[in-house]
């Protein structure tokens, strides 16, 4: 039944992955799941273990200790079967220059055995799919840099992998292009691709990943959903209020409760810093209300990708 | 001037660059086994084998100056350009003549110790004796101009140029162009001197000279004998000297046109290399885009690794190109047959020469590029990978080798023993350099040391070692010819070996990775 429990398995499943380099521990006893449709962000300092992991995923380089497995298939002893599965798209462009756009994804194409009748109409597809049917018969040298990108990104698409790896694939691209990039891997996702995507720009993995895995000198310190790392990191006990007009009467409303530290104005706001994170913060609009103060909003300090990324890691690299 | 910065940096940049050890080390080696050769096959006195020896050390080095030279130098600043500090050298206060001159001082003496390198084994020829003072002139005459005129060579064309490739190309073409101009310039310079001097001898004034100034001056002055050694000692000064000059004359020349140049252009930033004009004239031409038309299809469907050597219309026409070549070569040596067999064997070294080029650059560029990545994660095997480049590499060199290799084998002469065993070996040699190229073509080395060690060890060693063995076994056991099935069979064993270590090091992903992980 291998097809079955492939069929079942995560995506990614890793059990104490170890690379080493040298006396370098690249990663160390790295234990990670990704599931199946997952848009997944893989964070970390620069030489925390990110490309190696990608790169042990990719079959490119075999783990010093432990295992991965890959839609079920282990990156060692099936290779084979991996890379039929992933498509790898690394930090560098790794294009051949003098190529024409069609000739590069039709010897890719051909890497992969897709059979020479087929090959067009799937060079024609990817290209579409990743806005480049304009320059199917430019030279490559020819093309921006975001538009080599997402020539990569029509390479790894193929032989239409289940899995994407992607390493850092909007790191210098200009704005649009980023944008124009992650809807692109926001419509694979909703094509059914499962996506691993490392990148430095967090605020942009916030708003596209589903689930992310924090990662420092080779070891995993947070792997789940995005909401669960912000809860995991965030007191709950920070509030902003704005108030109409009255922000000193309400500030003196809010210090006054014994369920408040500290109430502070920042920016013709209040921020309220509650004793315990127990606390129901209902009180906040029920207090400022009767005293008649008009209450235009009240939220919960949400912290940012970055944020909490600066709070768990420490900076730290190999 | 504010030469000293450039300087520092060079030589602090060169004294780490393995490229010149390894160079300094092969350059001694080569003259070393050029040497023993000579000495296997030595035939007359003592004095005769020295003055040979002088003659062909110094011919050698003559050669390996004027090819090696604008190689080293040809990058020198087309590097800095393509690595974007250039620019940076000019928001100092350095100027384009601070620049060029530190470069060209820097090679200068990299070039030197390339000399020295081998100076100990030129020295040997004097110990022999037969070395007159005349050929040591000459040789230092020749040598000298040789070095500056590869040095302006290769600094003109790294000016000109940004791509390696294209930089060396000119390079190379400017130092055969410069030393042919040298040559042919000096010699019309003596020419013109000695003409001036043979002219006097017949000039009307000359015989209207008194008697009573002097004997025999009221006459033609049969100067040439009058003077005797010293008439000859002067056409020699008069050559040396003119050769030095006009070497001199030149390279002052090329380095300022190199200095305004650079001047000109260094605020031209690089997006992608200009093409040249004549890649122009056949990429854009219809005609010749159809003509070098391939059908890709079938190769690519079949081997898409073997697929990468011809998929552009350039590798074809580079393929083409060398047929071309051989066969223009072969019409005339057929036309000049007292050279044949010799410019047959040496047609065959430049042929071995450029498919240990092609080979060394074979993986190279996908290394360098991070495609060999991508192609070693997908479904292709190591031995896929391999197979198909070695494939490519024999199908891009085919016309022109077995064109080579028939045409020599029923030549129109008679074949003698030596040049059956060439052909063996030549035929080997064209099978088995692609292996140990691409092994080499894997490593970080300098392209250009992975290219000569693949050439001595693929071609030059076998063939030092098939001369020597089948001048041992031609006096021992008759014919000579099973040494060369001797070096053959260790030539097919080296290449079994280099492809196990590439194979070996493409499944342990040992090989050099240009993008660091991290």
């Amino acid at each position: 039944m291998p097809n079955e429990t492939a069929n079942n398995a995560p995506a990614v499943q890793t059990y104490g992955l170890t690379r080493v380099y040298g006396s370098m521990i690249a990663l160390n006893a790295l234990d990670l799941t990704v599931n199946k449709g997952d848009l997944f962000g893989f964070i970390g300092s620069n030489g925390a273990g990110k490309t190696t992991t990608l790169r042990i995923l990719a079959t490119f380089l075999a783990p010093s200790g432990g295992r991965a497995e890959v839609l079920g298939h282990d990156v060692v002893k099936d290779a084979d079967a991996v890379r039929h599965v992933i498509g790898y798209m690394p930090d560098f462009f790794g294009v051949y220059k003098d190529m024409e756009v069609t000739e590069y994804l039709d010897f890719f194409g051909a890497c992969y055995k897709i059979p020479s009748a087929k090959r067009e109409k799937t060079v024609n597809d990817v290209l579409e799919l990743v806005g480049l049917t304009e320059k199917r018969g430019a030279l490559i040298g020819a093309l921006s840099r975001g538009m080599q990108q997402r020539l990569g990104l029509a390479r790894v698409l193929i032989h239409d992998p289940q899995l994407l790896l992607l390493d850092e694939p909007a790191s210098g691209l200009d704005p649009r292009a980023r944008i124009e990039m992650m809807a692109i891997l926001q419509e694979l996702q909703r094509l059914g691709k499962t996506i691993i995507i490392s990148s430095h720009i967090l605020s942009e993995l916030q708003t596209l990943c589903n689930r992310v895995a924090i990662i420092e000198k080779g070891k995993l310190i947070y792997s789940g959903p995005v909401q669960g790392v912000r809860d995991q990191m965030s007191t709950g006990q920070i509030y902003w209020v704005t108030v109409k007009d009255e922000t000193a009467k309400a500030l003196e409303l809010l210090k006054a409760r014994p369920e408040v530290s500290e109430a502070v104005a920042v920016d013709g706001q209040v921020k309220v810093t509650f004793k315990d994170h127990e606390t129901d913060p209902g009180f906040l609009a029920e207090t400022l209300v009767r005293a008649g103060v008009k209450v235009t909003g009240l939220w919960e300090d949400e912290l940012g990708l970055e944020e909490v990324f600066l709070r768990v890691t420490r900076g730290e690299t190999q | 001037m504010n030469v000293a910065p450039v300087l520092n940096r060079e030589l602090k940049a060169e004294a780490r660059n393995p490229l010149n050890y390894w160079f300094r080390l092969l350059g001694a080696g080569v003259v070393v086994a050029s040497f023993a050769l000579m000495m296997i096959n030595q035939t007359g006195s003592a004095a005769q084998l020295g003055a040979r020896l002088f003659r062909e050390l110094n011919s050698m080095l003559f050669f390996s100056t004027a090819i090696f030279v604008p190689m080293l130098t040809a990058d020198c600043l087309s590097r800095e350009k393509r690595d974007g500090t250039l620019g940076l050298l000019f928001l100092t206060p350095l100027t384009a003549r601070d620049i060029v001159i530190g470069k060209s001082l820097i090679h200068t003496v990299r070039a030197f110790t390339l000399l020295l390198a081998a100076l100990p084994i030129l020295l040997l020829p004097f110990l022999l004796g037969g070395v007159s003072g005349k050929d040591v002139a000459q040789a230092i005459s020749s040598n000298l101009s040789a070095l500056l005129l590869a040095l302006a060579a290769g600094l003109l064309a790294s000016v000109r140029n940004v791509e390696w490739v294209r930089a060396v190309v000119l390079a190379e073409i400017f130092s055969g162009v410069f030393i042919w101009l040298c040559g042919n310039l000096s010699e019309l310079i003596v020419r013109c001197i000695t003409g001036l001097v043979w002219l006097a001898q017949k000039v009307e004034w000359i015989r209207a000279i008194p008697p009573s100034l002097g004997p025999g001056l009221s006459g033609p002055i049969p100067i040439g004998p009058a003077l005797g050694g010293l008439f000859d000692f002067f056409i020699l000064a008069l050559g040396i000297a003119g050769e030095l000059l006009v070497a001199i004359f030149l390279f002052v020349f090329v380095i300022r046109r190199a200095v305004a140049h650079l001047q000109q252009t260094w605020q031209e930033e690089v997006i992608a290399a200009p093409q040249p004009e004549w890649v122009k004239f056949f990429s854009t031409s219809g005609f010749w885009r159809s003509f070098f038309r391939w059908n890709t299809s079938r190769t690519l469907d079949r081997n898409p690794i073997a697929w990468l050597q011809e998929y552009s219309w350039t590798a074809r026409l580079t393929k083409w190109g060398w047929f071309t070549a051989v066969l223009l070569s072969e019409l005339f040596l057929l036309f000049n047959y007292s050279y044949y067999f010799e410019w047959q064997v040496r047609l065959a070294l430049l042929l071995a020469l450029g498919i240990a080029f092609t080979s060394a650059w074979s993986f190279r560029g996908e290394r360098q590029s991070g495609a060999l990545e991508l192609l070693l994660v997908t479904p292709l095997r190591a031995r896929q990978l391999i197979g198909g480049r070695i494939w490519g590499l024999w199908a891009h060199f085919f016309p022109a080798v077995a064109l080579l290799m028939f045409l020599w084998l029923f030549n129109p002469f008679q074949l003698s023993r030596y040049h059956l065993g060439m052909i063996y070996f030549f035929s080997s040699s064209y099978l088995t350099l692609p292996f140990i190229g691409l092994c080499f073509s894997l490593t970080r080395w300098h392209f250009l040391v992975a290219w000569l060690v693949t050439t001595a060890t693929g071609v030059l060693l076998p063939y030092f070692a098939a001369s020597l063995l089948a001048q041992y076994t031609r006096r021992y056991w008759g014919t000579g010819i099973s040494a060369y099935w001797v070096i053959c069979a260790l030539q097919v064993i080296y290449a079994g070996y280099a492809f196990f270590r590439l194979h070996r090091n493409l499944t342990q992903r040992t090989f050099a990775v240009d993008h660091a992980a991290s």
